[in-house]
């Protein structure tokens, strides 16, 4: 029994010399991926250089990675019968790279690089989960494996912008976003103060880089083409007026430049303990503790939102008419958590010591 | 050729007494016969009654998440951090707290003495103090229910960095108290450990040669050994990550950026924790297997009127185990990230000790064979144990098989595994020890209907609730998993399979408060034992009193003629011998003795 083990395990120790290279990096609780780019070879990375601005950790010293391809997405598409080799990289605790189907999965450890190489047989859509305990959220850290055909991926890949490309990526222009938010601000307010009579919410104070993702799932019907999502149904064709991704800069530049207000009602601050505790034990640690939010969680903040667009967000994570989209990169993280909230008072309570927050 | 009329063994030899007999502590009141006491027998009960105490509530704890599993997002007080937090502190209380605490300071302390024939143990002021030191490490580790953010949620295997990150819950108190508990612990069952030993070695009665204790004693003594060796690895780690997590100092953390901060960590090795923890961790256990192997080595040859089979290669698979023990660690490491390489070491010293396990368990059905079986409520809980400790084995080839590991590991079959190995199989064995020597310590009989009911309805349900969870490993459910969602590759029956293993955990779980209840009832109104309800050889049964009184024997210590497994001698007037009685010497041809 021992022998004809130990010779599989001889194969999978010894990668295949025409594997090629895929990078998987990892952190509380997300995917992503860097492939090597025309030149073949990953660039160097150090912990040192992980910012918001490159969440990957390249160095931007090596010419090996400005070609190097930066998926930062929970997804990631490989061609069928090529084996691929994954080096696995995690930035904060450990994390395990598996795939129940292909019968693989490894730790990631920071600080080193182990690897595992596989050969996809099957085209289709695999689960990627954490099998390695990483903390609360370890159970909604899942990421998916699209296995296709040579052009498809080459088409996918080509989707995606590479080192250079993102750090040579100009901020938005606030002067033509102002001319561009009118329409925005008919309903969500001249700064960004939002409207309950409209269900507007303020994006005064909200992290640009949400605004921007929200923006673009509204316009390729990510979020808002669920058809119970009665107010994201309001929302997609006002952000397909948004030309492109330049009119996207420019209009959350503008956004960007608003003053923060506290919410529009004011309230007095709760003090309700059960629901802080349960604030701080779920929800504190991805958006923070005073729901400022934080980019390199993907979390959005929460502070400052109103009541009634929390309540439905949250509901509409619970109910799944938000979030369960394939593109929706971390939304399925929102429905395994929202889940938790088991009847109408646990939400309400919730809702209540988030909207207090400044 | 006359036949010989004697037993295995049997010669006179009993070397005269050495030394003079030490005096014994003898407490004056209620307190220092009770409280603080140096008998070793009443440190014992201490010790399992804070053990079952403590496990009770790691027992409560399990209910707690078969329920999230069973049915998910039912209950408001389970959230994703406390399910975490009640995976970690079940899993540490169970290996830890109940089961070394239990078998070593239980068992250990109130068996050894007497099956070697000592008064007590060598050192009974230490033994006190060990337990003292244990109560008050079980105290810690409960505060930590009661800290701000909870105790720690990163696993019984507290793998840094997330132990000491937030992210994960109880990354602060939590992780501290757990850490100084567990040194505190070690401290404690350091003390208690060398008194075995010493006690094994030295305070042996005339005539107890090492070939001639029952295989109870030397598998405590080994497991013992196992275990000073063992937990310092722990012991060290567990002060490393504290000062990790106190002065910032990077043992096991490399650098990091946590939630998009970079901390001030850099250089250090989380593997390094994960070496040091396995080479505590799985000696682990085997400190709570060695010492069922041995009882129920005893409780099958009493109940099958049998000498054990192959005596003199149980001890040496004993010995042998416990040595193995020591060189198969990463085999928990597999997909650790380690250097791959090591697969092949470990996958063969793992299944290498297939073979003195393999061997145990053939002679243990070859004692039963031909046996005279008594299937009393003991024996009902040995032969369980066979079964599902045969079954545990099995899946570990499975898993010691480092190509298979690496689909299995981090799965549901992994924690169906273990807890069919290292907890039904132990577990049944401390059930069928406390009924077979209950006797002994009260002098009263536990009811039989009772332990019928409880060995059945234990027996069979942890195949319920096991058998159901290697499947849904193979699907590849992994484990540690707060709710499953929705996937691709997990069909939604396997939630009706969830559903049915939380109930058969509900129903063994109440079964055991009927044990419980047994316990207590049978202390009051049990049927009066006698001496020897078992007719059984070792000494612990020819005491003068039942339960025995402090300095265990009467005036005189008993001398040892023969081995502890004379049972159906041929010849002999009953079908057992006890180990102090002498042989037959005016009978033919019963040589010359040996003085």
């Amino acid at each position: 029994m021992l022998a004809p083990g130990l010779v599989v395990w001889a194969k999978f120790v010894n990668v295949p010399d025409e594997a090629a290279e895929v990078e998987v990096v990892s952190q509380q609780w997300h995917w992503s991926y860097r492939f090597p780019g025309k030149d073949g070879v990953l660039g160097t990375v150090n912990s040192r250089f992980v910012d918001d601005t490159n969440p990957f950790g390249m160095n931007p010293d090596d010419p090996h990675g400005k070609d190097d391809v930066l998926v930062a997405s929970q997804e990631v598409h490989l061609p069928i019968g090529k084996p691929v080799k994954m080096l696995l990289r995690s930035k904060d605790v450990l994390h395990n790279f598996a795939i129940a189907e292909m019968r693989v999965k490894m730790d990631m450890v920071p600080g080193m690089v182990p690897y595992m190489w596989f050969t996809p047989t099957r085209t289709g859509k695999f689960d990627v989960l954490c099998q390695e305990l990483c903390g609360t959220g370890h159970f909604t850290m899942r990421g998916r494996l699209v296995v296709e055909d040579e052009g498809a991926f080459g088409t996918w890949l080509a989707g995606h912008p590479t080192y250079a490309q993102t750090s040579a990526r100009v901020a938005g222009d606030a002067e033509t976003g102002k001319a561009l938010y009118a329409a925005c601000g008919a309903c969500h307010g001249a700064a960004g103060e939002g409207n309950a009579a409209l269900h507007a919410p303020r994006l005064s104070g909200q992290g640009d880089w949400y605004v921007k993702q929200q923006l673009k799932y509204f316009k390729q019907g990510v979020r808002g083409a669920h058809k119970d999502d009665e107010f994201g149904r309001t929302m997609a064709p006002m952000a397909a007026i948004l030309a492109d991704d330049t009119a996207i800069d420019n209009v959350v530049a503008y956004i960007k430049s608003f003053p923060v207000a506290p919410a529009s009602a004011a309230k007095e601050a709760r003090s309700d303990r059960r629901a802080g505790d349960q604030y701080a034990r779920a929800c504190g640690i991805c958006h923070g503790a005073k729901g400022q939010g934080i980019q390199a969680m993907n979390a959005p903040r929460l502070a400052g939102l109103d009541d009634w667009y929390l309540d439905t967000q949250l509901k509409n994570f619970k109910t799944r008419i938000r979030g369960t989209h394939p593109d929706d990169k971390y939304g399925s993280q929102m429905n395994l958590i929202a889940a938790t909230l088991i009847d109408e008072k646990a939400t309400r309570d919730l809702v209540a010591y988030i909207s207090a927050m400044r | 050729m006359t036949y010989v009329p004697i037993g295995h063994d049997a010669t006179v030899y009993a070397p005269p007494a050495e030394t003079p007999e030490p005096e014994l502590y003898h407490p004056k009141t209620f307190i220092g016969k009770y409280i603080w006491s140096q008998d070793a027998k009443v440190i014992a009960i201490q010790y399992s009654i804070t053990a079952i105490g403590v496990g009770l509530v790691a027992l409560v704890l399990s209910w707690l998440m078969r329920l999230q599993l069973g049915f998910p997002n039912t209950f408001s007080f389970i959230d994703p951090s406390a399910y975490l937090q009640m995976v970690s502190m079940h899993g540490m209380i169970m290996v830890i707290y109940l089961l070394t605490a239990l078998f070593l300071g239980g068992f250990g302390n109130y068996l050894i003495p007497l099956m070697v024939g000592a008064r007590d143990m060598v050192f009974p002021y230490l033994n006190m103090l060990s337990y003292w030191i244990y109560l008050f490490a079980v105290l810690l580790l409960l505060a930590s229910f009661f800290v701000p953010g909870g105790p720690t949620g990163a696993g019984w295997t507290m793998y840094p960095p997330q132990a000491i990150l937030t992210g994960a819950p109880g990354a602060g108190w939590g992780i501290i108290l757990m850490l100084v508990s567990l040194a505190f612990f070690i401290v404690g069952f350091t003390m208690g450990g060398l008194n075995y030993v010493v006690t094994v070695l030295q305070a042996r009665t005339r005539g107890m040669t090492l070939m001639r204790m029952p295989l109870t004693v030397w598998a405590i003594f080994t497991a013992t050994i196992l275990a000073l060796l063992a937990f310092p690895a722990l012991f060290v780690s567990a002060i490393m990550m504290t000062l990790d997590l106190t002065l910032g100092t990077s043992f096991f953390m490399p650098g990091i950026v946590s939630q998009g901060k970079q901390l001030g960590y850099g250089g250090g090795s989380p593997v390094l924790f994960q070496h040091l923890f396995w080479f505590f961790g799985h000696p682990e256990v085997y400190i709570v297997a060695l010492p069922a192997f041995g009882i129920v080595s005893d409780i099958l040859s009493v109940n099958a009127r049998k000498n054990i089979f192959g005596y003199r290669m149980m001890v040496w698979a004993i010995v042998g185990i416990g040595a193995l023990s020591f060189v198969v660690w990463a085999h928990h490491m597999y997909v650790s990230g380690m250097n791959p390489y090591f697969g092949f070491f470990f996958a063969t010293t793992t299944l290498i000790i297939a073979i003195p396990t393999a061997l145990k368990v053939y002679n243990w059905v070859l004692t039963l064979w031909q046996g005279n079986i008594r299937l009393n409520v003991p024996m009902l809980f040995a032969i369980g144990f066979i079964f599902t400790f045969i079954h545990g084995g099995l899946t570990g080839i499975f898993l010691g098989n480092v190509a298979v590991d690496l689909a299995l590991s981090d799965t549901m079959f992994v924690v169906a595994h273990f807890h069919m190995v290292m907890a039904i199989a132990p577990v049944l064995v401390v059930m069928g020890a406390i009924y077979h020597w209950y006797p002994k310590m009260t002098g009263r009989m536990l009811d039989d209907t009772l332990g019928k009911i409880h060995f059945w309805v234990t027996f069979l349900g942890s195949y319920a609730i096991y058998l159901p969870m290697h499947y849904l490993g193979f699907l590849g459910v992994p484990r540690r998993y707060y709710a499953m969602g929705d996937t691709y590759f997990v069909p939604d029956s396997a939630q009706s399979l969830n559903a049915s293993i939380t109930i058969a955990a509900l129903v063994v779980g109440v079964f055991q408060l009927l044990f419980l209840y047994n316990l207590v009832w049978s202390y009051f109104k049990g049927k009066p034992s006698g001496d020897n309800p078992w007719e059984a050889t070792t000494l612990e049964w020819q005491t003068a009193d039942t339960p025995p009184k402090h300095g265990n024997f009467g005036p005189e210590l008993p001398v040892v003629y023969r081995w502890a497994y004379d049972y159906s001698v041929p010849g002999a007037a009953k079908d057992f011998i006890p180990q102090n009685e002498p042989p037959d010497l005016s009978a033919a041809g019963a040589g010359v003795p040996r003085t």
